[in-house]
C-alpha cells in the first residue's frame, strides 16, 4: 500500500512540484494545502502517512503547524522543506519531531531520496 | 670536727691537742699503727686523719689505701718525718689531703689544718 | 626555581619583561595583521564585487539573449530576428565591459587566485560564437538553446559566487549570499521568460517542458525565499519597491496560464515584454544591491584603511610611550640597584668612608637613606672601637715591650705550663743559660726534665705536676712536695756534662674556676751552693790551721822543736821495724808500736800539743781494735797509713813552726808578742784545769786593751807570778758552790787579769778574783801553826801586817804538794819573783768580796807595741 503524502507549500509550483516528484516515485497524494490552517484542517482529515511542510507559510510558520499538529496528537511523519539560511528553524522543527529537512531549492531526485530515507 | 692521730709517737698526740685548742676538733683516737688506724676508722669514721708514714707494721701508704677504701670522705693528712717528696707525691695520688713535715710547730699545724678545712683564719671563741 | 632566585635583578627584569613586550609585540601583529587583512579583504571584495558585477551584467544581457534566440527559434526564424541582433551586440558590449574589467591590473590578484574559473567562464563565453552561428542556421532546438545559454550563465553565476564569497565580513557575506540567491532567482525568472516564451509561441507545452517550467517557477520562488530571509532590510525594500505593480502582476497572471496548460493564447511577444520588464526589475533590485554592496565594500574598506593605521600610529605611540617609561623606571632602578651594589660592595671591602647617593624616594631611595644612617653609625663606632683597638695596642705593645724585656733581661728561667704540661713559647732567656738548650717552646715539660734527673725525682716531677693542676688540691700542699724545689742537673754541653743546682717553684694561674696554666720560675743557684760549700770547706780548712798554729803558739818553740824531731825519729823506726822485720810475729809488732805510740802520746800530752796526742789516740785505737782479733798484714797497713798521716801532720807544724819562726826573726820583738799570747793562753788553762780539779766553777778573764806587751823575761817571770796567784785564789780564795750561793754571788767564780798603761814608763798587771779575799784570824792561826809568829804577836799584829804575812817564806796554806798547786812556795814565791823583775806591788782585799794585787813594772813605751795582727797573719 502507498504512503499517502500531505504536501503544504504556499507556492502552486511548488506543489505542483513535489506532487509530480512524489507520484512519479510512487506516493499517493493526500491532499495539497497553501497555508497553515488548511494544512491543519486536512492534515486531521486525512491521516497523511508523511507531511511535506514548508517552514514559510502566508498565515504561520511551518514549526508552529507541526506543533499544532503534535498537540492534536497526529503522528505522520514530517520533512521540513526550508528555504536556504535557515538552520535554526529546521532545528525547531527537529525537535518537535519532523523526521528530516529538505532545502530549497532542491530537485525531484533529491526530494525523492529523502521522502524513502524517512520510510525506510 | 673529729680527728684521728695515727702516729706511733705519743708526743704527736700532745702537740697536737696543744695546738688545736682553738678549733672544734674532738680527738677521737689515736692509732700507733696501720691495723689499729683502719680499725678505728671502721669503728669511728673520723672527719679528719692525721696519718704518719713510717710506722711499724703496715706502713703508712698502705694504711691510707685502706682508710680510703673504708672512708672516701676523711680529710687525711700526712705528718711525716720523711723528707722523700716522691712518697709524699704518692700520698696525695692515694688521696691525702694535707701535708706536713716533722718535726711540727704550732703555726704549721695551725696553717696545715687550715688548709685541710679550708678555712683562712682560727675561729678563736 | 632556585636559578630564577639567584638572577640579578637586571636579568629578572628581563625575565619578566621580555616575554610581556613579546606577548605585545605578537598581539599587535595579529591586530594589525587582521586591520590589513580587513581593509585587504574589502579591497579585493571591492574588485570582486566590481567584476561580479560586470558578469552579472554579461549574464543579464545573454539571459535577454536566451530569450530572443529561442523565441526566434521557436517562431521559426519569423519573429525577433531584429532584437537578436540588437540584443547580441548588446550582449558584446557587456562581455567587452567585463573584459575590460578584468585586464584592469588592480584586478591581476583575482584573476591569478581565480584563474581556473575565469578561464572555464571565457572559454564559455567565446563558445558564444558557435551557438551564436548555430541558432542563425537554426540547427539548434529551443531546448538546446536553453541548455546552452543556461549552462554559460550557470557557469558565469557560479564563477560570481565564487569570486564574491569571499569575505571575513559575517554581514557582508551575508549580503553577498543574498545577491547570489538574487542572481539565481533572476536566472530562473530568466529561464521561465524563456520557456514560456517558447511554449506561448509554439502554442503548446509538452509534459517535460511543463515540468521544467513548474519547477524553474518553484526554484525561482525558493531563491527569492532564500534571498528575503538573509537580504538586508535595504534590499528588501528595494524588492517590494521594485517588484510590484502591472508589469508584475501580469506575469503572474500569465505564469499561472501557462501552468495551467488550458489555453495558450497569450502572445508570446506580450510575455516576453512583461517578463523582460519583471527582470529588469529584478535587474534594477540586483544593480541597487551590487550599488550598495560596492559602496560598503569601499567603506569597509576606506574603515579598515583607517582602523588599520590609526591602530598603527596609536600602537606606535602607545609602545613607544610604554617602552619609554619602561626604560626610564628599569633604568633608574636598575641605576640605583647598582649604586647600592657598588656602595655595599665598597663597603665589604672595607671602605667606609663615602655615602651612597640615591635621589628617588621609593623603596631604595628609603634604602639609601637608612644604610647611610646605618653606615655613619657603623662609622661612629667604628671610630670608637678604632680608638679603643689603638689604645689596646698601645698598651699592649708597652706591655709587651716591658715584659719582653723583662724576659730578655731576668736571670730567672720563667715560662708557662699548660694543662698538659707543654711549656709555653714565651719563655725568659735566661732558661736557655740556665739549661743550654733552646728547644724549649712547647716541649713536654717531664720530656723537657728527663735527662736532667733522677728517674725518681722525674717519676716524682710527673705526679707533682698533676697534683699541681688539680684544682681540689690546695697549692700551699702540694708546693711542699715539690720534689725539684732545689735540684742538682746533670748537663750535657758539647760533650761537657757540667753540674748544676737549680731551684724551680710552681705557681698557679687560675682562670675563672679552673687552673689555666702553672707559671714555672728556675733560678741557677749553682754559683750560691758550690760558694756555700766552699766556704764550708774552707772554714774547716781554717779551723784546722787555726788550730795548729794556735797550738804552736801555746808551747814553748824549743820543746816543740824537740818533740817532733823525736816524734818523726820514732815513727820512721816504727816504719823501718816493719819493713825490716816483715816476717817475725805480727803481734809483737803491733805490740811495740803501740807502746811506742803510747809513749809518743804521754809526751804530747805532757807538752800540751793537743792535736798531736789526739792524732796518736786515734792510731792507739785502731791498733786496739785489731789487737782484740788475728792481724794480717793488710790490717797492719791501716796503721801504718794513719802513721803516715801523723808523720804528715809532724811534717805540717814543722813548717808551721818555720813561718812562726821567720816571724820572730823579720820582728825581734814579736817573740814577746808570742810568749804574751802563749802566757794569757797558759794562764786560761791552768784556771780549767785547776777548777776541774777543784771542782769550782771559775772564768778566766783577760784584758789588753793598749795592746801591752811583755819583754821576754818579764812574760817568764809574770807567768810564774800569776800561776801561783791563780792556784792560790781557785784553792783558797774562791768559795765552794754551797758558800758562794749562800753568799749571793754568782756560781761561777771569777779571775781577772788587766794589763794597763797608767803614766809613762810604767805597765800595770791588775790581778783580781772575787773570791772571799783574806782572812786575817786564818793567817793568824797559819802563822801561829807554822811557826812564823807568836800567839802573842798574833794577837797584837794589826790586820795589815797580818795579811803582808802571806808574803813570809814557809808560809803556804797548801797542806800537801800536789801536781797543779805548785810546791809549796806560796806567795813568797810571788813576792821574790816581783822583785827580781825590779817591781813593785800592791796588795787590796775586802773580806768576803774579793782579792786584788797590783803589780807596776818598768816599761819601755812604744818599743813595745805592734800591731798584732800583723805579726801572726805573716
Amino acid at each position: 500500500m502507498s504512503k499517502k503524502v500531505l504536501i503544504v507549500d504556499d507556492s502552486i509550483y511548488m506543489r505542483s512540484l513535489v506532487r509530480s516528484a512524489l507520484e512519479e516515485a510512487g506516493y499517493e497524494i493526500a491532499g495539497e494545502a497553501k497555508d497553515g490552517e488548511s494544512a491543519i484542517d486536512l492534515a486531521m482529515e486525512t491521516q497523511p502517512d508523511l507531511i511535506t511542510l514548508d517552514n514559510i507559510l502566508p498565515d504561520m510558520m511551518g514549526f508552529e503547524v507541526l506543533k499544532v499538529l503534535r498537540d492534536e496528537g497526529l503522528e505522520s511523519k514530517v520533512i521540513m522543506i526550508s528555504a536556504v539560511g535557515q538552520q535554526t528553524v529546521i532545528n525547531k522543527g527537529k525537535e518537535l519531531g519532523a523526521s528530516d529537512y529538505i532545502v530549497k531549492p532542491f530537485t525531484s531526485e533529491s526530494l525523492v531520496e529523502v521522502v524513502n530515507k524517512v520510510f525506510a | 670536727m673529729r680527728l684521728l692521730i695515727v702516729d706511733d709517737s705519743s708526743i704527736m698526740r700532745r702537740i697536737i691537742e696543744k695546738n688545736l685548742k682553738d678549733y672544734d676538733i674532738e680527738i677521737i683516737g689515736m692509732a700507733a699503727d696501720g691495723d689499729e688506724a683502719v680499725k678505728l676508722v671502721k669503728g669511728e669514721m673520723p672527719d679528719v686523719i692525721t696519718l704518719d708514714i713510717t710506722m711499724p707494721g703496715m706502713d703508712g701508704l698502705a694504711c691510707l689505701d685502706q682508710i680510703m677504701a673504708i672512708h672516701p670522705a676523711a680529710k687525711v693528712m700526712i705528718i711525716t718525718a720523711l723528707s722523700d717528696k716522691l712518697t709524699g707525691l704518692r700520698a696525695l695520688d692515694k688521696g691525702a689531703r694535707g701535708f706536713l713535715y716533722k718535726p711540727v710547730n704550732a703555726k704549721d699545724l695551725a696553717n696545715a689544718f687550715d688548709r685541710l678545712l679550708k678555712r683562712n683564719k682560727p675561729t678563736i671563741e | 626555581m632556585k636559578i630564577l632566585y639567584d638572577l640579578p635583578i637586571r636579568i629578572k627584569f628581563a625575565v619578566v619583561l621580555i616575554p610581556l613586550i613579546v606577548i605585545i609585540i605578537c598581539f599587535d601583529y595579529l591586530q594589525i595583521r587582521h586591520n590589513y587583512l580587513d581593509y585587504n579583504d574589502s579591497e579585493r571584495l571591492n574588485i570582486t564585487l566590481k567584476l561580479g558585477v560586470e558578469i552579472n551584467q554579461a549574464v543579464h544581457e545573454l539571459q535577454k539573449e536566451r530569450s530572443i534566440a529561442i523565441g526566434y527559434t521557436s517562431s521559426e526564424g519569423i519573429k525577433f530576428l531584429e532584437e537578436l541582433k540588437k540584443q547580441r551586440s548588446i550582449s558584446d558590449a557587456a562581455l567587452n565591459k567585463f573584459y575590460t574589467e578584468l585586464g584592469k591590473p588592480e584586478t591581476s590578484e583575482v584573476t591569478i587566485r581565480h584563474n581556473d574559473e575565469l578561464k572555464l567562464l571565457q572559454s564559455k563565453f567565446e563558445s558564444l560564437k558557435g551557438i551564436r552561428g548555430k541558432i542563425d542556421k537554426r540547427s539548434l532546438q529551443s531546448s538546446q538553446i536553453l541548455n546552452y545559454y543556461s549552462e554559460i550563465n550557470n557557469i558565469a553565476l557560479n564563477t560570481v559566487d565564487l569570486l564574491i564569497n569571499e569575505t571575513r565580513d559575517k554581514e557582508i557575506a551575508q549580503q553577498v549570499h543574498a545577491l547570489i540567491y538574487f542572481l539565481k532567482a533572476k536566472e530562473e525568472a530568466s529561464i521561465e521568460r524563456a520557456i514560456g516564451t517558447q511554449a506561448l509561441s509554439s502554442k503548446e507545452m509538452n509534459d517535460e517542458l511543463y515540468s521544467a517550467f513548474t519547477s524553474l517557477v518553484a526554484k525561482e520562488q525558493s531563491y527569492i525565499d532564500a534571498f528575503l530571509v538573509i537580504a538586508d532590510a535595504e534590499s528588501q525594500g528595494s524588492y517590494s519597491r521594485e517588484i510590484s505593480g502591472h508589469d508584475v502582476e501580469e506575469v503572474d497572471r500569465l505564469r499561472n496560464i501557462i501552468h495551467l496548460r488550458t489555453t495558450f493564447d497569450v502572445e508570446p511577444s506580450y510575455w516576453y515584454d512583461m517578463t523582460t520588464s519583471k527582470i529588469n526589475s529584478l535587474k534594477k533590485v540586483e544593480d541597487q544591491i551590487s550599488e550598495r554592496l560596492l559602496s560598503r565594500t569601499v567603506d569597509l574598506s576606506s574603515s579598515a584603511f583607517r582602523k588599520f593605521w590609526s591602530f598603527v600610529i596609536v600602537d606606535i605611540v602607545i609602545g613607544a610611550m610604554a617602552m619609554w617609561l619602561m626604560s626610564i623606571i628599569v633604568s633608574n632602578l636598575l641605576a640605583n640597584v647598582k649604586t647600592l651594589e657598588k656602595f655595599t660592595l665598597r663597603i665589604s671591602q672595607g671602605d667606609w668612608s663615602s655615602k651612597v647617593s640615591i635621589p628617588t624616594k621609593d623603596e631604595i631611595g628609603q634604602y639609601a637613606k637608612t644604610f647611610n644612617v646605618m653606615v655613619d653609625e657603623i662609622n661612629a663606632s667604628h671610630d670608637i672601637l678604632r680608638k679603643e683597638r689603638d689604645k689596646a695596642k698601645f698598651l699592649y705593645h708597652n706591655i709587651y715591650r716591658v715584659s719582653m724585656l723583662v724576659f730578655k733581661n731576668i736571670h730567672q728561667g720563667i715560662f708557662l705550663l699548660d694543662r698538659n704540661f707543654k711549656m709555653s713559647k714565651l719563655y725568659s732567656k735566661a732558661m736557655e743559660k740556665i739549661f743550654g738548650v733552646n728547644k724549649i717552646a712547647g716541649e713536654n715539660f717531664s720530656n723537657f726534665m728527663r735527662p736532667l734527673i733522677i728517674p725518681r725525682d722525674l717519676e716524682a716531677l710527673e705526679m707533682f705536676m698533676r697534683h699541681l693542676f688539680n684544682e681540689d688540691m690546695d697549692e700551699d700542699v702540694v708546693n711542699q712536695l715539690n720534689p725539684i724545689e732545689q735540684v742538682k742537673i746533670f748537663n750535657e754541653i758539647n760533650g761537657v756534662v757540667t753540674t748544676k743546682y737549680i731551684r724551680v717553684n710552681f705557681t698557679r694561674i687560675w682562670g675563672k674556676n679552673r687552673i689555666v696554666n702553672v707559671m714555672v720560675t728556675v733560678s741557677d743557684e749553682t754559683e750560691s751552693v758550690l760558694l756555700q760549700k766552699h766556704l764550708e770547706e774552707a772554714e774547716k780548712q781554717k779551723k784546722q790551721e787555726t788550730e795548729q798554729v794556735l797550738s804552736i803558739l801555746k808551747i814553748d818553740p824549743s820543746v816543740i822543736r824537740g818533740f817532733l824531731y823525736n816524734s818523726k825519729k820514732t815513727l820512721k823506726s816504727i816504719s823501718e821495724r816493719y819493713e825490716s822485720d816483715k816476717e817475725s810475729d805480727l803481734k809483737m809488732l803491733l805490740d811495740f808500736t803501740f807502746q811506742t805510740i803510747h809513749s809518743l802520746k804521754a809526751n804530747a800530752v805532757v807538752i800540751g800539743l793537743e792535736i798531736m796526742s789526739e792524732k796518736f789516740h786515734s792510731i792507739e785505737e785502731t791498733i786496739e781494735k785489731l789487737k782484740a782479733k788475728e792481724v794480717t798484714g793488710k790490717d797492719f797497713l791501716t796503721v801504718l797509713y794513719e802513721i803516715d798521716d801523723a808523720d804528715k801532720m809532724i811534717d805540717d807544724m814543722n813548717s808551721m813552726l818555720r813561718k812562726v819562726a821567720d816571724v820572730y826573726r823579720k820582728y825581734p820583738s814579736g817573740g814577746s808578742v808570742a810568749s804574751n799570747i802563749m802566757l794569757v793562753d797558759s794562764l786560761e788553762r791552768s784556771v780549767k784545769v785547776l777548777s776541774d780539779k777543784m771542782d769550782k766553777p771559775v772564768d778566766f778573764f783577760f784584758k789588753n786593751e793598749e795592746n801591752l806587751v811583755l819583754s821576754g823575761e818579764q812574760v817568764e817571770q809574770c807567768k810564774d807570778i800569776m800561776l801561783q796567784l791563780i792556784r792560790n785564789s781557785i784553792k783558797h780564795g774562791i768559795e765552794d758552790r754551797e758558800v758562794r750561793l749562800k753568799q749571793g754571788k754568782l756560781l761561777r767564780g771569777n779571775i781577772n787579769v788587766e794589763l794597763e798603761h797608767p803614766k809613762k814608763n810604767t805597765l800595770q798587771i791588775v790581778y783580781k778574783d772575787d773570791g772571799k779575799g783574806l782572812d786575817v784570824s786564818e793567817i793568824k792561826d797559819k802563822a801561829v801553826k807554822k811557826g812564823l809568829i807568836t800567839d802573842y804577836e798574833a794577837k797584837k799584829m794589826t790586820d795589815k801586817k797580818a795579811v803582808n804575812l802571806i808574803f813570809e817564806n814557809g808560809f803556804s796554806t797548801s797542806d800537801k804538794v800536789d801536781e797543779h798547786a805548785g810546791r809549796g812556795q806560796g806567795m813568797s814565791l810571788v813576792k821574790s819573783l816581783i822583785e827580781e823583775l825590779k817591781a813593785k806591788f800592791k796588795m787590796d782585799y775586802e773580806a768576803g768580796k774579793y782579792f786584788k794585787l797590783v803589780i807596776s813594772l818598768p816599761f819601755k813605751d812604744d818599743a813595745g807595741k805592734i800591731e798584732e795582727n800583723e805579726a801572726i797573719d805573716s
